[in-house]
């Protein structure tokens, strides 16, 4: 119970506190300006918008076990359909955008059905397959999609908005940020609460046996094409708003670079949660984009020398707490661990950050001619995040994120289990004895 | 935007008859045969499939024989096999490919492709197809070894493929690179990606199969992926994505005679030997050498293998490794054919899922005979695609087209076998 | 407690050449406790999958009250009241006791709700004396526990004819006689059951009625007395008839050397 109750303190504040950020925004006089500025709105945004793709693949894959590549070509889908109503018969964003949910709903229907035979890699293949013939598509048929060049369309606002006392033009960023930060929530919300009915209860039981589902009175058929139906109409609602947003769609954003980012922000974030995934969506997806920019070579080399030695020192300090296990026993254990491990990386690398600072500068000194001045980490945050998806799903397969959620929520359970299989014992036992 | 002039001389009416007719009679095909097999009880695993063939080039009569004799549907390739394949899948398809033709000629006669005294243009595409088709197959080969061992997919496959291609690419080429001879070229290309291919299946792959993780198959898909992810940027943020071409690998005597001889472009036909000859070295490897046979008993025969004493867990490091340095070197064969940036991987990924799976996951042929299916349908697509305009842009497509329409029909594809 | 009537007819299932399942015909009336035997690869798990829906016939009928059952799918089979274990233990591996034995509980009506399924489940954990692990992951059960489990499922499931598939292999003698108690009580409230085992002296003591298959056809069907006597089982079982005395330890050996 306590447990429960911190989480939904630092949730509560969390989404407060993504509440508040756009009053802190230069349209507000009373606040220092350049505080929060456009970019960060934008970043924001778009950052919401992979939240909720991260937490629907999570369900699709956590929860229902179909790993499906075709994410974004729902996505896109609603895009374009929005757009080309709004380019052919001149429907405004919010017809389209609705039109454009169910479009991608159906299309996810009718792949739920196609696949209905495939597992695993057969499935995750088709799925390509799917995704790429409609990116090649788009990219041909330039008349009604506008190819490479992508399909402009109106702003999410054609009008801006008029609040009375204060109103917005069409390209002001504050009520996009509202627009989807209300719907990433609704929709995590409802998602969230989908897993936790009977929906989500059959889905996790399909992933684990689809044959033992069935045998216990679960229609699978049903589930498995109904989470690609839904899935698909959640990817494609926010997929439309986005596209409005930016007021453009094109074949790049189905790419698979973008399914690849989505997969590692669940993965990263935790899979068998939705919640988490959509935090890991939301931390990748800014660091990504801050990551975008020329960094010092000597500054990039410190900071990779540091956490490399920093996790090496970490790694020492949790093996040792674990071998003086017995002075610690009466220290709750779940402090220790999540305690340990933001005190123990603190610790680790504000001792070992002096040292690799020297390290890199002396080897910058040493080979100066050779290293450029900056780096651009424009590709190399990409090769940082393979690196990151491969060694999470090796180390941490349930993401880094849930673990510590689950472990929160979760707090004092062991002891109690320990302890109701202990009592369980001595009864059986005192029965045995009789 | 403006259909092309091509495109005018448009007369769809008897066209669409005889697409709707090739449609309707696979459907009716791949629908009805597998029930009917089920019905008297036989193996309907491939019915649909072949079902479909049948009725896309036949109309009714080649289903209808399905349906009334009911032969047995499973040719495992062997060469007693090659009548019942030849029957049931090459004639009618071919016959399919005839009658679109056919249409193509009544609605649009000026098509390059059916255009009278053109003949010559079509055989060329088709050609061009199978010298293409041959390096799509020495791509997949790799892809498919692994499978055939691990039982797993590799998403990374396209970008060891372009590793090998640029690692050739630096160690050959005189201006950006050291300027040796291609072969030291091809041996630095083969030890480069043998090495990552098993440091990565060594660390990160064998806990997989040693069961210490909850599922695997989700695992090997999402490795395999970040290792693609982290390949592609690798090489995208030290080489930059200035596309690179390679001149040809053999002496400008030898090229200019090449072309003489066969009217091709050289590049190609050199790529065609070497692909040729990596499948002569892959059978004599896999047949004659001690590793190659431990390869294929454990491709067989998991237990099997482990009681006489081949450590299965060796073979997968093995297998991965190989299938790593396949992919590599066909990228060194191909580098002088395409224009090289970091992102050929993903499309040579794409197309190598494409061609496996035609050809059956785990089959070395059955990958051969994919890749060829596949390079002449891209070519006559592409040649043959009414709006020549759009029809580069849908190159991929027709490929991909057939890969879904086989996924859902018969997953093992042609020459795999259940699994 | 409603009327028990599954009737089989002439159930048949070929593997492409194979007869997996020749012929079989029996009827279950009212809640019976009958057990099913015969050598490896007998067709016994066919027969069960065959019941469930898992496998479609290749001909025969099945009729449940009335109610022809053969060709449906397996959930709706399930709901009409047939459930059954699977011979290696199939529980939902990643999800915790009790959401194991929620999934039949909110299967079985679309109405169900999730706080009166939830105290069903901790009634039929407290029955098999497993709730102190109501809250363990599934995957952390050791292989005796699964069996549990699955039993605990089929009984959320509340079907009226329950097919054990193996319930005592590998199983420690002490839990062994938990689901000796489970199956008495479970078929004193009301359920047929179907109990297939290698295990003759368990099977031989606890069924009041035995079905003998053998190459897929059923070759004998009577009480246990009967059937240890029956020329044609013992023809089956041992090659050649021992006139006087057959004891049940000796089937039970030769089928353990057919396992080999
Ligand atoms: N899905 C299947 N495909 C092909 N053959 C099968 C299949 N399932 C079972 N068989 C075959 O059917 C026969 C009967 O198998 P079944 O599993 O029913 O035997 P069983 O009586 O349950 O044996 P055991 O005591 O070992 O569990 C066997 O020969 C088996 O090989
Ligand atoms: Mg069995």
């Amino acid at each position: 119970m306590k447990g429960k109750t911190i989480l939904w303190i630092a949730g509560s504040l969390g989404i407060i506190f993504l509440a508040l950020i756009p009053f802190a925004y230069d349209i507000f006089p009373f606040l220092p300006p350049g505080l929060v500025n456009n970019y960060t709105m934008h970043v924001l945004i778009i950052s919401f918008y992979y939240a909720v793709l991260a937490s629907s693949w999570s369900l699709l894959m956590g929860y229902a076990g179909q790993f499906s590549f075709a994410h974004m070509a729902f996505a896109g889908l609603a895009g374009y359909t929005t757009g080309m109503m709004g380019k052919f018969w001149g429907t405004g964003p919010l017809t389209g955008i609705i039109a454009g949910t169910m479009v991608a709903g159906i299309f996810g229907l009718i792949v739920g059905l196609l696949v209905l035979r495939l597992r695993s890699t057969y499935l995750a293949l088709f799925t390509i397959a799917f995704a790429e013939i409609m990116r090649f598509v788009t990219n041909a048929e330039i008349y009604y999609t506008g190819g490479g060049n992508g399909l402009q369309m109106d702003p999410l606002l054609p009008n801006g908005l008029d609040l009375g006392f204060y109103s917005f033009d069409s390209v002001d960023k504050i009520p996009p940020y509202f627009i989807m930060f209300g719907l990433m929530l609704i929709l995590i919300a409802f998602m969230s609460w989908l897993a936790n009915t009977r929906f989500g209860l059959f889905l996790r039981a399909i992933r684990e046996d689809e044959e033992a589902a069935a045998a216990m009175g679960v229609n699978v058929i049903r589930y498995k094409v109904l989470v690609f139906a839904i899935t698909s109409m959640v990817v494609g609602l926010v997929s439309g708003v986005r596209a409005h947003y930016i007021t453009i769609i094109s074949p790049n954003d189905m790419i698979i670079l973008w399914m690849s980012l989505v997969i590692t922000m669940a993965v990263l974030g935790g899979l068998e949660s939705l919640v988490a995934s959509a935090i890991g969506a939301i931390v990748i997806f800014v660091t990504l984009e801050y990551l975008k920019t020329n960094f010092a070579t000597t500054s990039v080399m410190t900071i990779a020398l540091t956490l490399i030695f920093g996790l090496i020192l970490y790694q020492l300090g949790i093996y040792a707490a674990k071998r003086s296990g017995t002075v610690l026993k009466n220290i709750h254990k779940t402090m220790l661990s999540v305690g340990s491990a933001i005190v123990g990386l603190g610790i680790s690398i504000v001792t070992v950050a002096p040292i690799t600072t020297g390290i890199s500068n002396a080897y910058y000194d040493i080979s100066g001619s050779l290293l450029p001045d900056q780096i651009d980490m424009s590709d190399w945050r990409l090769v940082i995040f393979g690196l990151a998806l491969m060694l999470t799903l090796r180390f941490y397969q349930n993401g880094l994120l849930y673990p510590i959620i689950q472990r929160v929520s979760r707090a004092g359970h062991l002891a109690e289990t320990v302890a109701k299989r202990d009592a369980a014992g001595t009864i059986t036992e005192a029965e045995a004895g009789s | 935007m403006h259909a092309s002039p091509l495109l005018q001389e448009f007369n769809s009416g008897p066209a669409a008859i005889i697409f709707l007719w090739v449609v309707f009679w696979a459907v009716v095909g791949g629908v009805i045969t597998p029930r009917v097999y089920r019905k008297k009880d036989l193996d309907a695993s491939s019915a649909t499939l072949y079902g479909a063939i049948a009725g896309a080039g036949t109309g009714p009569i080649l289903p209808a024989y399905l349906w009334y004799k009911t032969p047995e549907l499973n040719f495992p390739w062997r060469w007693s096999s090659l009548p019942s394949i030849l029957i049931f899948s090459v004639l009618p398809s071919i016959f399919t490919f005839a009658l679109l033709y056919w249409a193509f000629a009544v609605y649009h006669p000026s098509n390059l492709c059916v255009a009278e005294g053109k003949g010559s243009y079509l055989f060329s595409q088709v050609s061009n197809g199978v010298l293409v088709g041959v390096l799509y197959g020495l791509i997949a080969l790799g892809l498919t070894l692994i499978f055939s061992i691990l039982g797993i997919v590799s998403f990374a496959h396209g970008q060891f493929y372009m590793i090998g291609g640029y690692v050739l690419f630096y160690v050959v080429d005189g201006k950006f690179g050291a300027g040796l001879n291609p072969v030291v070229g091809l041996l630095a290309t083969g030890l480069v990606t043998f090495l990552i291919g098993i440091i990565f299946e060594r660390a990160l792959l064998r806990p997989m199969h040693q069961g210490k993780v909850e599922r695997p198959g989700e695992y090997a898909i999402l490795l395999t992926f970040g290792l693609a992810f982290f390949l592609e940027y690798s090489v995208q943020a030290t080489l930059g994505t200035n596309p690179r071409k390679a001149s040809a690998i053999l002496p400008i005597g030898i090229v200019k005679w090449l072309q003489d001889v066969t009217g091709m472009p050289p590049t190609r036909v050199i790529g065609f030997m070497i692909g040729l000859a990596v499948l002569g070295i892959l059978y004599w490897f896999l047949n004659y050498t001690w590793p190659g046979k431990a390869l294929r008993s454990v491709s067989q025969d998991k237990q099997a293998a482990a009681v006489v004493g081949i450590n299965p867990l060796n073979v997968n490091t093995l297998a991965f490794g190989l299938g790593a340095m396949l992919a590599g070197i066909s990228g060194a064969a191909l580098v002088q054919v395409f224009t090289w940036a970091p992102n050929v991987g993903a499309i040579a990924s794409a197309r190598s899922f494409v061609v496996i799976v035609l050809g059956g996951m785990g089959s070395l042929v059955g990958a051969m005979v994919g890749g060829l299916v596949i390079g002449v349908v891209e070519a006559v697509g592409v040649g043959c695609f009414p709006d020549s305009g759009r029809a580069l842009a849908y190159q991929p497509v027709f490929g991909l087209i057939i890969f879904a329409i086989v996924l859902l029909l018969k997953p093992t594809g042609l020459f795999g076998r259940e699994l | 407690m409603s009327e028990i009537h599954l009737q089989v007819n002439n159930l048949t299932k070929d593997f492409g050449g194979l007869r997996a399942v020749n012929n079989v015909s029996f009827e279950i009336h009212g809640p019976e406790l009958i057990g099913m035997i015969g050598p490896n690869g007998a067709g016994k798990t066919t027969v069960t999958n065959l019941l469930n829906g898992a496998m479609v016939p290749s001909s025969g009928t099945i009729y449940l009250n009335g109610q022809r059952i053969d060709g449906n799918k397996p959930y709706q089979i399930a709901r009409v009241g047939l459930g059954r274990t699977f011979q290696v233990t199939r529980s939902f591996r990643r999800m915790t006791v009790l959401e194991n034995m929620l999934v039949p509980g909110m299967a079985l009506h679309t109405t169900a709700n999730r706080k009166d399924v939830g105290k069903k489940a901790w009634e039929v954990l407290d029955f098999l004396t497993f709730e102190h692990q109501a809250n363990d992951y599934a995957r952390s059960l050791s292989g005796g526990q699964q069996k549990l489990l699955e039993l605990g499922r089929l009984l959320m499931l509340d079907p009226q004819i329950i097919i054990l598939d193996e319930p005592f292999a590998g199983v420690h003698p002490k839990l062994m006689e938990k689901i000796y108690e489970y199956i008495n009580t479970v078929n004193a409230q009301g359920k047929a059951f179907i109990l297939i085992s290698h295990d003759m002296d368990t099977i031989f003591a606890l069924s009041k009625r035995l079905l003998v298959l053998d190459f897929g056809s059923l070759i004998a069907d009577g009480t246990p007395e009967e059937v240890r006597h029956d020329p044609v089982v013992i023809e089956a079982y041992l090659g050649e008839e021992d006139e006087e005395d057959v004891p049940v330890v000796d089937v039970y050996h030769m089928v353990e050397e057919g396992e080999i």
